[in-house]
């Protein structure tokens, strides 16, 4: 009778231990996913580089190439272009 | 209007409403370091380094950095690496490129002077140099071949094989470029904006008036043989000249 209760016990405790090292291997895991995937310090991205985008580069950047203003001519011209 | 001419970058330059000295100067500024037939050029001291990393002057940058621009915006037509666009990185004044690698900027320098050259003038007048002018008020050219256009704004720059010969490098062959126009003239925002879009309108041949027209800026297109052709933009401006 008195071993069956010290055999029981025993059981209890495996079960308890059992479970007490299953849920800190859980605490574990869950803080490890949770730091790899919020800490700052953690890549979560490939690397780029550190400029801003080359639509927005393109977008604010005045192109070279735009027109000018011409029209008639009204009087002799004081200069004639040549060939560069 | 007193008219000053001299001569500076190998050509003659005509400049009207700004001091001719200070032009002067400001031209050889510009050939001072970016001349090829200047050994002790930057530009020259640059090709002939053995560095893979170099630290250039800002005007160098600045100016590397705007023949970049022109030619990613010309598609690679106007290059000033001959074809080698990906194997220059320029991030501020520090220059990578591979040692051998000889960098040409003279289809953006001569503008530029214009341009700068040009921002010297009081009032109204203009820096004309070779085929490269640019305007601070409205001024009559004469076109090369005969006509004349009104310049209310901006540049007007001429490419073409009557001066120079066949002087533009086709970047895809590495040769002189073939081309159907004795002279292409481009009216754009700034002398430089001009002289890229003439040269790049030139490259392209047949394709050269819609090129332009897609973009916006009115062109002039001389055969050999006399005949002229404008763009939609540049009949829009005024009747064909």
């Amino acid at each position: 009778m008195a071993g069956s209760r010290i055999e029981a016990a025993r059981a209890r405790a495996r079960g308890a231990k059992l479970a007490l090292g299953a849920l800190a291997t859980l605490v574990l895991g869950a803080g490890f996913i949770g730091a790899k995937s919020h800490a700052a310090g953690h890549a979560k991205h490939r690397a780029r580089a550190l400029a801003a985008p080359r639509s927005f580069e393109h977008a604010v950047r005045q192109s070279v190439l735009a027109g000018g203003q011409i029209a008639p001519p009204v009087q002799p011209p004081p200069v004639v272009t040549s060939t560069s | 209007m007193t008219v000053h001419r001299l001569r500076a970058m190998g050509c003659d330059v005509v400049v009207c409403g700004a001091d001719p000295a200070t032009v002067a100067a400001v031209f050889e500024r510009w050939e001072d370091a970016f001349s090829l037939h200047r050994s002790g050029s930057e530009l020259s001291r640059a090709n002939a380094a053995p560095a893979q990393v170099l630290a250039v002057s800002e005007l160098f940058a600045e100016t590397l950095d705007i023949a970049l621009t022109a030619a990613a915006e010309t598609g690679g037509l106007v290059d000033p690496t001959f074809g080698r666009l990906d194997a220059v990185r320029l991030c501020g004044r520090i220059l990578c490129r591979p040692p051998g690698l000889q960098l040409d900027l003279n289809g953006v320098v001569k503008a530029l002077a214009v341009d700068e050259a040009s921002s010297e003038i009081v009032g109204e007048g203009f820096v004309s140099a070779g085929g490269d002018l640019a305007v601070r008020g409205p001024v009559d050219v004469g076109l090369p071949g005969g006509g004349a256009v009104r310049v209310v704004a901006g540049g007007l720059a001429t490419s073409g094989t009557t001066t120079r010969g066949r002087h533009l490098i086709d970047t895809t062959t590495g040769r002189p470029c073939e081309s159907p126009w004795e002279q292409v003239t481009v009216s754009g925002s700034t002398c430089l904006a001009a002289d890229v879009a003439a040269k790049a309108a030139f490259l392209l041949g047949d394709d050269g008036p819609e090129w332009l027209d897609d973009r916006g800026l009115p062109g002039r297109f001389r055969e050999a043989g006399g005949h002229v052709v404008c763009n939609a933009h540049w009949e829009r401006s005024l009747v064909c000249t």
